[in-house]
């Protein structure tokens, strides 16, 4: 029996809601081994706090989300989509990163009520200035990536491509700063931030199957664990019991680079915090006689 | 172009053997085995994950019996289950004594 239909296998016996799929070369033989799954209530190593404590926003009227909203996706938030565009991270252990700047420029693009603001933030510059030689290796943790979003500031895309494979850090101007951040911990907690200021900084232990996931409300068919995975978390649907994430694997991987994980599982919501951070878009210092980009400040 | 890493390998023909490689931990990835069943079954396969930082390597380990002597090759291939082209390979020659 091959992978794919062992998992396809398990999905119908236990009554999973979602579809696994692969493409022709892939179909090699393979032996599985399931792994024990016990991990700590967080990623091991201290991260540095936010400076910023949760209050609730039960009784505070924020607008659109009091009370909570049974679903929101902010794919489609005011029939206009907040999200960018979906990337890849190639060989690299840089899902930190790229769910750091996708959590970031979606808030920029809310915060300033403009759903087609052109920000594409350097993964590179966070990443690979942030974690030295050997971050594509050791990975990383949000609170860090959060720590040099606010002593440093994250740059353009275009100043700083990322290529998919360790490189030199390169100083680029900034043009986003975080200001401060905190973490959701309650189920509360993370749809607030998630409703109100926008997508999350989330993480959740990757199993093997999740390599095949092609669309619907993913819950892991077997316990072989590949490792922890940062992602940014973009809505949630209390109907479904799910919520809805956006991967840094290109868009050929799930529903379009997206994907929905079920309330529960992955410790996505229970081992993990979802992370809130508080944005500011900066100017950048142009050169005489250039245009002035990011012209606009505003925090979100 | 694909990048390729040659190894040798020794092996008893009453021994199961270990093959290990590392691979991105959770970018998508994994090692895809082929190799002749006439010459090797393939026991189990295992994965050494890190679980303190999010996205850090891990280890994958085959294990292998052989079946006949000789000289056979083990290839192995990464690349995502997605997409067409592998990213990497990685070559056995293993003498069975």
């Amino acid at each position: 029996m091959t992978e794919l239909e062992r998992i396809r296998q398990a999905i119908t016996t236990q009554g999973l809601a979602w579809k696994a799929g692969m493409t022709p070369i892939a179909k090699l033989h393979k032996a599985g081994r399931l792994a024990p799954g016990v991990f700590g209530l967080a990623p091991h190593g201290r991260e540095p706090g936010g400076g910023w404590r949760w209050r609730s926003l039960a009784g505070f009227g924020q607008a659109g989300c009091a009370p909570l909203p049974a679903a929101r996706d902010w794919r489609d938030v005011d029939g206009a989509n907040w999200i960018t565009p979906i990337r890849d991270q190639g060989m690299c252990g840089s899902c930190v990163a790229f769910a750091t700047c996708a959590s970031l420029e979606s808030r920029v693009r809310i915060g300033n009520k403009d759903a087609n603001l052109d920000l594409v933030l350097s993964v590179a510059d966070l990443f690979f200035c942030g974690t030295g030689t050997d971050g594509c290796e050791k990975g990383w943790q949000p609170g860090h990536a959060l720590e040099r979003c606010r002593d440093h500031g994250v740059g353009r895309d275009a100043d700083f491509p990322y290529r998919g494979r360790q490189a030199y850090c390169k100083g680029i101007p900034p043009v986003v700063r975080v200001k401060r951040w905190r973490k959701a911990v309650d189920a509360q907690a993370r749809k607030e931030a998630l409703c109100v200021r926008g997508p999350v900084i989330g993480a959740m232990v990757v199993y093997s199957d999740f390599l095949y996931y092609r669309g619907g409300v993913y819950r892991p068919t077997t316990s072989d664990v590949l490792g922890l995975h940062a992602v940014a978390v973009i809505g949630y649907d209390d109907e479904a019991g799910c919520w809805a994430i956006k991967n840094s694997w290109g868009d050929g991987w799930g529903e379009g680079g997206f994907g929905s994980i079920g309330y529960g599982c992955c410790g996505i919501d229970a081992q993990f915090a979802f992370y809130d951070a508080q944005v500011e878009w900066i100017e950048t210092p142009a050169p005489k006689g250039a245009s002035t980009r990011g012209a606009r400040r505003r925090a979100a | 172009m694909l990048q390729t890493k040659a190894n040798v390998l020794d092996a008893r023909a009453d021994a199961p053997f270990e093959i290990k490689l590392r691979s991105p931990g959770t970018a998508g990835y994994e090692w895809k085995a082929d190799f002749d069943h006439v010459a090797f079954s393939l026991v189990s396969r295992r994965r050494v994950s890190n679980m303190k930082r999010m996205g850090a390597s891990a280890v994958e380990v085959f294990r292998f019996r052989p079946l006949s002597q000789g000289k056979h090759e083990i290839r192995f291939l990464l690349l995502r289950p997605w997409e067409d082209e592998p990213v990497e390979q990685a070559k056995y020659a293993v003498r069975i004594t």
